[in-house]
């Protein structure tokens, strides 16, 4: 193999490159383990996983004209610690996700260990311009048998790792040359200029970045996705028309004004097989909105599955706007083309990213299934704000991370004790 | 653990028949041999310690082992072209303003004015937008016409200086007008010594080295002109513009012919192992 040192930055990583101003641009994953892992076969299987993707040990080089990755060198310490017995394991493991990576580091993805009374705690934080969360669970899965083969068998993982184009023009390689013309098209600017967000504080030096986290219990869960089977609605469904309905009770939102939040969708819908595609991100985002609060919590979940229909039906949902950044990128500077697209573009002040569901089968380790998890995406700044959406083992868990101080976080705890009481509230009008 | 050199033996058997093509391809079995080591050697230090993984890896970057070397065979053939080419294109630069200069010089003799002194900055910059859109493909950079921006930059900034140059000229008669063709082509000429650095390009050094003493050059004639520095030491600028070319020189020289640590004790191996199959 000729030696690479220089790799193409890709549309999606120039975007999460601009989102510098919005976000850290870093995902988490923590998955916690009934049993202790092998530090040695980790090490192994990490170094492995990042050879064979370089973008995770190169280092984004800003350049005027055409940013673009570069390789560096690095040694395990920069990419792996463990941390044995910690006083708080809530705390270490907070302390470690929080972290963040500049796109200038050497690496682009850090792992940490924490072993505590017999459990190991897996915590992964990763640079979002190079994978978002679809592409990071593959990952993982593809890294969890990775590293049961090695213990288990011997086996090295590197047949393991795809291989492929990050380019974002794969999401239209499986689409007829019709659709492909229509949709490569689709010029039209589809930003989020909704004004409605959180009531966070002023920014200030001494914010900090921090996690909210809610668990939704398997039972109240299973609730949940009964009810929302009842009225034709999806978990999605559920989750922004609840975000929503509770948003009117944080802020001095009148009942009547309309509410848009921005769901990300995973664009390998449109991509039959990913198999021989490179980890990178493929996520858009559509508009969801509800005229106003329901006068209950299900009129509200009702709003917001007509609003998610109306997406649905779109042959092209998600593709909008994908031509127009191309064109931007591809006739000027990159310096300009930032600059002339954060003219245009306007970041969500409310987003949610439902990822989905963990699998425990495929994140089993040497059939040890981690028995609990969570995956979210990156800090936001203030004003803006996402929520994430993870389960395992049945279990939901609802994240916030965001810079603040602890007016904002009581803002957000107190938000999601709103989103709980609705949920209860519509499992029993249902 | 050695096993993944194998590969490099058996993904290249098909040539060892070839004798036209030995000398080269025992000398890319040798370097690869040798990159394969320095791989390995780098694996470990990032703390990889699993002898099958490195195995592995080292063997799944080098699987397309026979392209590789008939891509190589390719680009050498190539190089040999382009730089062909590159000295034809020097030796017709060199005639073409050889010829220019006669004419000048005869027209000044014969005419006893100087005049015309404008014909030759402007034949310059003729040939060169001749030669670059005209010449036909394989005499251009890397077989492409395309031309890189910042020689467009180049040619408009010449051009700007020598429409500017000639309205002080003749329409003002303004003495040493010719410092403002100098202070330009100073800056076109220290453009072409650093851009390519900035925006990666492939021949970066070439256009260094050629391009600093001829900095040097335009600008010991700006200082001269303008009076600043005395003809006598201002000379010495060209000498200083020279020797940093040279010092640039050396410097990615050295860093692209360093051999590696393994590559030596392999040819010292191998240069063994020739002395004694000949006793």
């Amino acid at each position: 193999m000729a030696k690479r040192d220089k790799h193409s930055a890709e549309l999606w990583d120039k975007m999460h490159y601009m989102f510098r101003d919005y976000n850290d641009r870093m995902v988490h994953v923590v998955l916690t383990y009934d049993y202790l892992i092998d530090s040695e076969a980790l090490k192994n299987t990490i170094i492995c996983f990042i050879e064979r993707i370089p973008i995770l040990h190169s280092s984004f080089v800003f350049n005027a004209s055409d940013p673009y990755w570069e390789e560096k060198d690095y040694t395990i310490e920069d990419v792996f610690e463990i941390i044995d017995e910690p006083d708080d394991l809530e705390e270490a493991t907070e302390s470690f996700i929080m972290q963040y990576l500049p796109p200038q580091s050497n690496v682009q993805i850090k792992f940490a260990l924490i072993n505590k009374d017999g459990r190991s705690t897996l915590c992964i934080i990763e640079n979002h311009m190079c994978m978002d969360g679809g592409d990071l669970k593959s990952f993982l899965a593809s890294f969890c048998e990775g590293y049961t083969n090695l213990v288990d068998e011997g086996r090295s993982p590197v047949g393991l790792v795809r291989q492929g184009s990050r380019s974002f023009e794969k999401v239209y390689s499986d689409l007829t040359p019709t659709e492909k013309r229509m949709a490569k098209r689709l010029y039209k600017n589809v930003s989020n200029r909704d004004k409605h967000g959180f009531p966070f504080s002023p920014d200030s030096p001494a914010d900090k970045s921090f996690i909210v986290k809610r668990k939704i219990s398997k039972e109240r869960f299973a609730d949940l996705y009964a009810a929302a089977k009842k009225i034709d609605a999806t978990v999605n469904d559920v989750l922004v028309g609840t975000f929503l309905h509770s948003l009117y009770d944080v802020t001095d939102f009148d009942k009547s004004e309309e509410i848009v939040v921005s769901c990300a969708i995973d664009l390998r819908r449109y991509i039959n097989d990913v198999s021989d595609l490179g980890y990178t991100n493929h996520t858009a985002y559509m508009p969801c909105s509800i005229p106003g609060r329901g006068r209950d919590i299900k009129e509200s979940i009702e709003f917001a599955r007509i609003s998610a229909r109306k997406n649905k039906d779109d042959r092209y949902m998600g593709l909008y706007g994908l031509p127009l950044l191309k064109l931007a990128y591809n006739i000027m500077p990159y310096l300009a083309s930032e600059n002339i697209i954060k003219i245009g573009y306007s970041n969500p002040l409310l987003s949610i990213s439902n990822i989905g569901v963990l699998n425990t089968e495929k994140l089993s380790l040497c059939g040890n299934a981690p028995v609990d998890g969570f995956m979210t995406g990156a800090v936001k700044y203030k004003p803006f704000a996402l929520m994430s959406a993870t389960s395992l083992n049945g279990e939901m868990t609802l994240c916030i991370c965001e810079r603040g101080d602890a007016s904002d976080r009581k803002l957000i705890e107190i938000f999601f004790d709103c989103m709980e009481k609705y949920f209860d509230e519509f499992i029993k009008l249902c | 653990m050695k096993d993944y050199t194998e590969i490099v033996d058996v993904g290249l058997a098909e040539f060892e028949n070839d004798i036209s093509l030995l000398p080269a391809l025992n000398k890319f079995k040798l370097e690869k041999k040798a990159a394969m080591r320095d791989r390995e050697t780098l694996l470990r230090r990032r703390g990889l310690s699993d002898d099958h993984i490195i195995q592995d890896l080292i063997v799944s970057e080098n699987m397309d082992i026979k392209n590789e070397f008939l891509s190589k065979i390719k680009r050498d053939e190539k190089n040999k072209a382009e730089r062909r080419a590159m000295i034809a294109k020097v030796l017709l630069a060199v005639i073409y303003f050889m010829i220019v200069g006669m004419i000048f010089f005869l027209d000044e003799y014969i005419n006893e004015d100087f005049e015309h002194s404008w014909l030759i900055p402007v034949a310059g910059i003729l040939f060169f937008v001749i030669f670059l859109f005209l010449m036909p493909n394989r005499f251009h950079y890397g077989g492409r016409r395309f031309v890189p921006v910042h020689y467009a930059l180049m040619i408009s900034t010449a051009l700007v200086a020598v429409f500017v140059w000639l309205i002080f000229e003749i329409v003002f008669r303004m003495e040493y007008s010719i410092i403002i063709m100098t202070i330009a082509l100073s800056i076109i000429a220290f453009f072409d010594a650093v851009v390519p650095w900035i925006m990666n390009y492939r021949h970066a050094v070439a256009h260094t080295v050629i391009s600093l003493p001829l900095c040097g050059a335009f600008v010991y004639l700006t200082v001269g002109f303008a009076g600043l520095v005395p003809w006598r030491i201002g000379w010495l600028i060209i000498i200083a513009a020279i020797a940093l070319a040279i010092g640039v020189f050396l410097i990615a020289y050295n860093r692209k012919y360093r051999v590696s640590k393994h590559v030596r004790e392999v040819r010292a191996y191998e240069l063994l192992d020739t002395k004694e199959e000949a006793k």
